[in-house]
């Protein structure tokens, strides 16, 4: 699509700190050996949607007049209603402001850009896209499988209609045959589940097959692109996938779980804030659902914006 | 199967040796639901196999693990 400039990308988590030593020191050790992850960040009295307000605060700065705002969450802190139309009362937008949210979690940054791209792209001026979930609240404290994983985050992505903009390309799928693997049904003592196997299965044929799609139809090689920008699951599947795509170790982004685990759709622009990625790369998320999408965006004149902490 | 089996052991952090193909997983020293993810990756990179997870899940011994990629005895 055309005409799409990625103006700001910012990303807020709480400050509060979770390590693994509740697992106990053996059973601790051996999970940051598998994933990687030491610490995530874990929201305890902000909620999702103060994470999002800063996040948004800090990418629109003193703009208001947008044409919309769009959310990709699955941890809202309400069902109904949509936490884009309570962030647009927070925020004071425009009654002309659209807000909507999307259902999607770790290829949610793809999907975010697929929609709100697509809304700048045929004629609205700005949109601006949140992205992030809150997982450690869904998750059971004694599930090893999702709890010493997860953390908390959300992303704001202001698009901005610019006729000279580089064109922005999404590409997304989806297999539903891969949905009982990564599950929270509704009822608010559930948790989420996981089989980390079958997603590391889904990940290792879908996600290389997604690059070399992306490359195949932009006729783009990865000496074309200055960084690959994956969603950041586990320290263990990052590197797997890095070698099953090819890239080279100074060019796959990574940098994330260590210190904030998956956090799900706000994983690759964490990963763009803490590395200050710049240039033209190509993002790859994949996740429940399953599901997965790229992008080759151009982030070289867009404003990255330094980690805003939320919390007391 | 030798070959498997040290690749095996150096994946579960144990004395090359450790695991034969009669070994069975709950036997198996420092294999858990944590070691699932790097037998994949160990798998897809030593023997460019994509492990299935549902396969992988009804393993019972080494010697089912080593089926999973090929190799049979």
């Amino acid at each position: 699509m055309n005409h799409v400039a990625i103006r700001d990308i910012a990303v807020a988590v709480p400050t509060t700190r979770r390590d693994q030593s509740a697992w106990g020191d053996g059973v601790a050790a051996k999970l940051v050996a598998a994933t990687g992850v030491s610490e995530r960040r874990v929201i305890d009295k902000e909620t999702m949607t103060d994470l999002f307000e800063a996040a948004a605060r800090q990418a629109l700065g003193h703009r208001r007049a947008i044409g919309g705002i769009v959310v990709v969450t699955q941890t809202p802190d309400t069902r109904i209603p949509p936490t884009a139309n309570i962030l647009h009362g927070r925020l004071g937008l425009p009654s002309s402001c659209l807000a909507f949210d999307v259902n999607q979690g770790c290829s949610g940054y793809a999907y975010g850009l697929e929609v709100a791209g697509r809304m700048v792209s045929s004629g609205l001026q700005s949109v601006l896209m949140l992205a992030g979930d809150c997982l450690s609240s869904v998750v059971s404290p004694t599930d090893r499988a999702t709890e010493p994983i997860f953390g908390d985050a959300a992303s704001a992505t202001f698009l901005e209609r610019d006729e000279d903009a580089p064109s922005l390309l999404v590409t997304c799928g989806s297999d539903g045959k891969g949905a009982k693997h990564l599950l929270l049904d509704h009822g608010d003592t559930e948790c989420l589940y996981m089989n980390g196997a079958a997603v590391f299965e889904f990940a290792a044929a879908a996600v290389p097959a997604a690059v070399a799609a992306m490359l195949d139809a932009t006729g783009l090689t990865l000496d074309d692109l200055d960084a690959v920008v994956p969603h950041q699951p586990n320290a263990t599947m990052l590197e797997h996938l890095r070698l099953k795509c090819g890239v080279a170790e100074e060019k796959w982004i990574t940098g994330v779980v260590q210190e904030f685990g998956n956090v799900s759709s706000a994983s690759i622009p964490l990963a763009i804030v803490l590395n200050e990625t710049r240039g033209r790369l190509l993002l790859v998320g994949f996740g429940g659902g399953w599901s997965w999408g790229t992008a080759v965006v151009d982030t070289s004149e867009t404003r990255i914006h330094p980690l805003v902490e939320v919390g007391r | 199967m030798k070959e498997f089996c040290q690749h095996l052991d150096r994946l579960i952090e144990q004395p090359t040796g450790t695991s034969t193909p009669e070994t069975t997983l709950l036997q198996l020293a420092g294999w858990d639901s944590m070691t699932a993810m790097g037998f994949m990756a160990m798998a897809d990179r030593q023997y460019g196999v994509v492990v299935s997870a549902v396969r992988l899940m009804d393993a019972k011994t080494v010697a089912d693990l080593a089926a999973l990629v090929g190799i049979v005895e």
